[in-house]
């Protein structure tokens, strides 16, 4: 009935009373239904509200009334007595949230596969993981379950599963979006953002949840930009290049980069090499202070007021909750946190210089395709070094997207990833909607869909 | 196979102090697996630090506080605080005795 239309074309068709909104929630509902059991990407449907177009949104966003489990056994029955700001935002512009998404538990995790409900499977391949930890939001719209999701990035988790799954990935700025009722994993970190089938979608979802928002501290009070008509704007950019975030790409991968970056110098934009600080500093860095603010935020699950007990805590939470005891321990805390938040700065310093020269830095979000089910638990440290290109942005809080540039020898999706200045979402999303004219990448979404009729 | 950093002692003394139960094969994991990552995170070391100011949070706000009567947005009934509690008495949570 609706093969492959984005959000901004269902509302025009409800909002001109070509369809109604129960039509096309009844739709979505049927497709989720077919392929749910096959590709695991909801726990939590709602069958009874109404609303306008069908959104997936991740299990960590607290839904009042809905079940909210993190994907942890630890929150197994919890339905939050209150609803977070994004969520409040999107049903405010009459979105329906459908459903709420698998994750990695707790999002400790790039490939669904530490959610204490099984794994999500890759639309394009199910012996693949589809990333993560938002990996169940991603999959949704890689398989059209709903047209759109919404996601949440501590360092990479959005971008990441965008890439692996064949769909568009924003990440904003820290402080852009409201975190006010998202489970919160690194507070200093955490970033909602949207899951989308094309640039306009994600222009559209960032101007409802974009804005300052008075229960959230850290939510920035600068005022936001009308991102669609920006978007819209014909500009031109210098784009930067940083060998290091070349560093060990798949030859496939590294291909289509190169390629894209071709694109944009046909288009008119400039490009400038760029020399920026090793990611692999960025890894250290965020695995110090992401530990060390998961085991502060995770001591609050006492099983007293909510939830069960700390021995329904799966491995992985344990061990970053151990990890992060450790490095803020008496004795390790100037050696290790304190160390890390030093570098945190100079990753800030680093970025803030080469945002003097560029309005971009160009990369991927993942150095190689979706990896097969089973392959992250073989090396624990693993996680980290995958998501190497994601985590610098993540530290120093600027905004990034991962688009879809094309396909592997296996037939996998690749993700391009564009790195911006603070509050540049504009900028971002106008060289992704450029990019998105000029070519026809964006068709692998399209192909994406056409595995699953309805 | 990296070197245990940890001794099974400091494991369980940390697991303690974060009231976290650990199997005996989580131990011997954690032990060799924290080696791993704390060999890794040396090479911050490679990076003069001296100078630098320590960041804590990248958004640049201070003192966020709300005004003197305001509306509280965020408060939660009696019954939605205690909807989610496991073991309850009238409207009070109960919790495990501290002081035998």
């Amino acid at each position: 009935m609706f093969p492959g239309k984005t959000i901004t074309q269902l509302k025009s068709l409800i909002d001109e009373k070509k369809v109604s909104a129960s039509e096309v929630k009844e739709y979505f509902l049927k497709r989720i239904k077919k392929y749910n059991a096959k590709l695991n990407v909801f726990l939590t449907l709602d069958e009874k509200s109404e609303g306008g177009v069908p959104l997936a949104v991740k299990d960590n966003f607290c839904t009042k009334g809905l079940r909210t489990t993190a994907s942890s056994k630890v929150l197994d029955s919890f339905i939050p007595p209150y609803e977070s700001t994004v969520t409040t935002r999107l049903k405010k512009e009459k979105l329906l949230i459908i459903g709420k998404t698998n994750m990695d538990a707790w999002a400790h995790g790039s490939s669904t596969e530490t959610s204490d409900y099984g794994p999500t499977k890759n639309p394009w391949d199910i012996t693949r993981s589809p990333g993560g930890s938002s990996g169940g939001s991603a999959a949704s719209v890689s398989a059209y379950l709903t047209p759109g999701g919404i996601g949440s990035e501590t360092a990479g988790s959005i971008r990441q599963p965008a890439s692996w799954s064949g769909v568009v990935g924003l990440k904003p700025t820290y402080g852009r979006v409201s975190r006010f009722g998202v489970i919160a994993m690194g507070s200093s970190l955490d970033c909602p953002g949207p899951l989308t089938l094309n640039t306009e979608d994600a222009a559209y979802l960032l101007s409802i949840i974009a804005g300052h928002d008075p229960l959230d501290a850290t939510s920035s009070p600068l005022p936001t930009e009308n991102y669609m008509d920006e978007m819209k704007k014909r500009k031109s950019y210098t784009i930067g290049i940083s060998e290091d975030y070349f560093e060990g790409l798949d030859p496939d991968v590294a291909k289509a980069i190169e390629k894209s970056i071709e694109v944009y110098k046909k288009i008119g934009f400039k490009t400038k090499k760029v020399k920026l600080l090793s990611p692999n500093y960025a890894i250290s860095v965020y695995t110090i202070i992401q530990r060390a603010e998961v085991s502060s935020n995770l001591a609050r699950y006492d099983g007293i007021r909510y939830g069960n007990d700390r021995t329904t805590f799966g491995t992985e939470a344990k061990r970053r909750v151990m990890l992060g005891t450790y490095t803020l321990s008496h004795g390790y805390y100037d050696a290790f946190y304190k160390k890390a938040q030093k570098v945190r700065t100079l990753i800030i310093n680093d970025f803030k210089r080469v945002f003097n020269e560029v309005n971009f830095v160009i990369g991927t979000p993942t150095p190689i395709t979706a990896l097969k089910l089973g392959e992250f638990a073989k090396y624990p440290f693993f996680g980290e070094l995958m998501d190497k290109f994601n985590e610098p942005a993540a530290m120093a809080g600027i905004p990034a997207i991962s688009i879809p540039v094309g396909l592997d020898r296996s037939g996998l999706p690749i993700g391009m990833q564009l790195m911006g200045n603070y509050f540049r979402e504009s900028d971002i999303l106008n060289a992704s909607y450029q990019f998105e004219q000029e070519t026809d990448y964006f068709s692998v979404i399209k192909k994406g869909i056409e595995n699953y009729k309805d | 196979m990296t070197k245990k950093i940890l001794s099974k002692e400091e494991i369980l003394h940390l697991a303690h102090l974060a009231r976290l139960t650990l199997t005996d094969e989580e131990i011997l994991k954690y032990q060799e697996q924290f080696g791993e990552t704390i060999d890794y995170i040396k090479n911050l070391g490679e990076l003069d630090t001296k100078n630098v100011p320590p960041t804590n949070s990248v958004v640049d706000l201070k003192n966020v506080t709300f005004e003197d009567g305001v509306e509280n947005l965020i408060g939660l009934t009696t019954n939605e605080a205690l909807q989610n509690a496991k073991k309850i008495k009238g409207n009070e949570f109960i919790v495990d005795r501290i002081m035998q």
